[in-house]
């Protein structure tokens, strides 16, 4: 995909768009196209979220509520004029989220691309963790597709269909780590840097409650099968005796030996210690699952 | 087709019209002047044809002539007034209510194509402009590089660039396009020339029907002409469509060239027009998927709603796909789309430097 978006960026204007169909993704319906044009034209965004159904490996979705979640966001986000940055967009779905931009914005975040390119490289796998800071450009504006336009194939072997625990310890844990260390080291992209590292911040502790409950969820399977003697799949063993916030004292620690965890003290007063981010992540999943429930109600 | 119907084009309907009535009245007198070895001083000619209605004018040739030019003039209005209503309905495309009501407003060129053929084959008498007019437009189409080519393609600042492009991707397939242009006119021609036959045969025919015999021959002779018209026609155009086929299929393995791809990079980067790029990764593993999503992709870009938005689908090809997909060949099945998706073709197949 990179090539071809270098062939888009060289040849695109400003106001042109970018759709973006990956290999695992398939358009929903003949007048997707024009939906996603029509709402950013008419919303002059630069960016469009969009609903998304999920099909294949559907077991194995890591997604909130397969994409539920998302497609209400989009959908409220839908009836608003485009605008900036606002805290719901962190419940957005990076598969909605990474599927239209106007060459400007691509542009950015190319230029973050090749930046970065040896950061990236190293982590081997891929999770689009980092194309979050999209949405906290200065000149980025957010508009919604309420209707479905991509239809998103699950496939084995992705990264949200293996149990793999090293996805978590160095993907994951470097993907998010990426994303804070973009935001803290190109104050110039965005409007107000603080105020843009505070929202990287949000969306980071938002993918730790969900990621810790994923691990929670593996990590009791793996320990009931082996109770009962049963055969652990591939990788499933890693998962046996997970204690809940590993993967956020993983994260606290790299932030910590990237020497970004001055940037998080900053924002959140009262993380001094790995304790204390733990504990800061906890209240925060127990808000969300109140959110949550109390949205569903 | 072009369902802008203007001022100028009614009055060219009714010209041609005109022309042909001439035309025929005039193949009339020359016919009867050999079968009753009448001479007629031809600067008189109009003279001598009020003579002969007079001879006739307790036959059935009256009611024929009369019926004729009824039909004649009723055919030009239904058709003129269902083209307007089509048009009327086309400058209101865009909106959102047009695309609820009609799902897809691409259907109005073709109801506009539907009531023209039922005008003219309910209807005969048009038939002569229709078809002149059709082959005039057919001439329109091939020479025209600013207003010929389908709104969606229409780029505003650059239109004869795109054709170029166009053009030279065509060129550097396997036929030129210059005997694309020969074999089509010719057809047409063909065509043109053989139904033309039929209808002048079939009108004379009813001039000529106090003479029972020769009416008769003429009308077998008729009869014979329309069958083999029918099956000329059928034939060029099954021929035209695999025609296509070929070549379309052509453009897109000639297009890799580094030149079209070159001069295509250049007219994109000069043009400011907007422009949706669909950026569609293809894996060989996924191969049913990217074949449905160009499908998509292009189904979007066929529904006209782009009037001045270029869509562009640009594929990145892991090395393994053409080796693997043998059996069903995404390039090949979309493009028994249509003629539009040909053009549109050529610009799929740009792909990135390797």
């Amino acid at each position: 995909m990179i090539r071809i978006k270098e062939l888009f960026l060289k040849t695109a204007c400003d106001d042109d768009i970018a759709v973006m169909l990956d290999d695992d993704d398939a358009l929903k319906r003949s007048d997707a196209i024009e939906d996603i044009v029509y709402m950013m034209n008419s919303r002059k965004a630069t960016i469009c979220i969009t609903s998304f159904e999920s099909c294949g490996e559907i077991s194995m979705d890591i997604t909130n509520k397969g994409g539920g979640k998302h497609n209400e966001l989009v959908h409220i986000l839908s009836k608003r004029r485009a605008g900036h940055f606002t805290p719901d967009l962190c419940y957005a779905s990076s598969i909605g989220w990474t599927k239209a931009f106007k060459q400007e914005t691509a542009k950015t975040m190319h230029y973050l691309l090749t930046k970065y390119a040896d950061e990236y490289r190293k982590l081997e796998r891929y999770e689009d963790f980092p194309d979050f800071i999209a949405f906290l450009f200065s000149n980025s504006r957010v508009c919604g597709v309420p209707k479905p336009t991509h239809l998103y194939y699950k496939d084995k072997g992705r990264i949200t269909t293996t149990k793999n625990i090293k996805d978590f310890e160095v993907a994951r844990v470097g993907f998010l780590t990426l994303l804070l260390k973009m935001v803290v080291e190109n104050p110039n992209l965005f409007d107000n840097a603080y105020k843009a590292e505070a929202h990287a911040i949000e969306f980071i502790v938002f993918k730790t409650c969900q990621i810790e409950g994923i691990m929670a969820k593996y990590s009791k399977e793996a320990n009931e099968k082996n109770a009962s003697g049963k055969k652990l799949d591939k990788g499933e063993s890693d998962f046996i005796g997970i204690m809940p916030g590993t993967f956020s004292k993983w994260l606290y620690e790299k932030i910590k030996a990237d020497n970004l965890d001055v940037s998080i003290t900053r924002h959140l007063h009262n993380v001094t210690s790995c304790d204390s981010f733990l504990q800061y992540v906890y209240d925060k999943k127990k808000e969300f699952i109140l959110n949550n429930i109390l949205s569903s109600k | 087709m072009d369902t802008q119907l203007k001022f100028s084009d009614i009055i060219r309907y009714i010209l041609l019209g005109c022309i042909s009535m001439l035309v025929v009245t005039f193949a009339f007198i020359l016919y009867d002047s050999y079968c009753t070895g009448s001479t007629y001083n031809l600067p008189f000619w109009v003279t001598k044809l009020n003579a002969y209605m007079e001879i006739y004018s307790s036959s059935l040739t009256i009611v024929a002539v009369v019926a004729i030019a009824s039909f004649y003039f009723v055919g030009l209005i239904v058709q003129g007034i269902s083209m307007m209503f089509c048009q009327i309905l086309y400058y209101f495309k865009d909106t959102r209510f047009m695309s609820f009501l009609f799902g897809d407003c691409n259907i109005l060129p073709q109801w506009s194509a539907l009531v023209a053929f039922l005008t003219r084959t309910f209807v005969f008498s048009p038939v002569f402009f229709y078809e002149i007019n059709n082959y005039c437009r057919v001439l329109k189409f091939r020479n025209s590089t600013s207003s010929g080519y389908p709104k969606w393609l229409n780029i505003s600042n650059h239109p004869e660039e795109l054709c170029e492009i166009i053009e030279g991707a065509i060129n550097s397939g396997k036929y030129r396009d210059d005997d694309r242009r020969y074999l089509n006119e010719l057809l047409i021609g063909i065509l043109t020339v053989i139904r033309m036959t039929m209808w002048t045969f079939i009108v004379m025919s009813v001039f000529a029907l106090p003479q029972v015999e020769t009416a008769y021959k003429i009308l077998i002779i008729a009869f014979f002409c329309m069958i083999a018209g029918a099956i000329v026609t059928l034939i060029a155009k099954a021929y035209a469509s695999e025609y296509i086929k070929s070549l379309g299929t052509s453009i897109t393995a000639r297009c890799n060239d580094t030149q079209v791809r070159e001069r295509f990079n250049k007219m994109l980067a000069a043009n400011g027009t907007p422009k949706v790029f669909i950026l569609v990764r293809t894996c060989s593993k996924n191969a049913p998927m990217y074949e449905r999503n160009l499908k998509r992709a292009l189904d979007s870009i066929n529904r006209q709603t782009y009037q001045n938005i270029l869509v562009i689908v640009l594929e990145d090809v892991d090395k393994d796909y053409d080796n693997q997909v043998t059996t069903a060949n995404p390039v090949k099945t979309t493009l028994s789309y249509s003629i539009k998706l040909r053009i549109v073709l050529s610009i799929v197949a740009v792909r990135p430097q390797q």
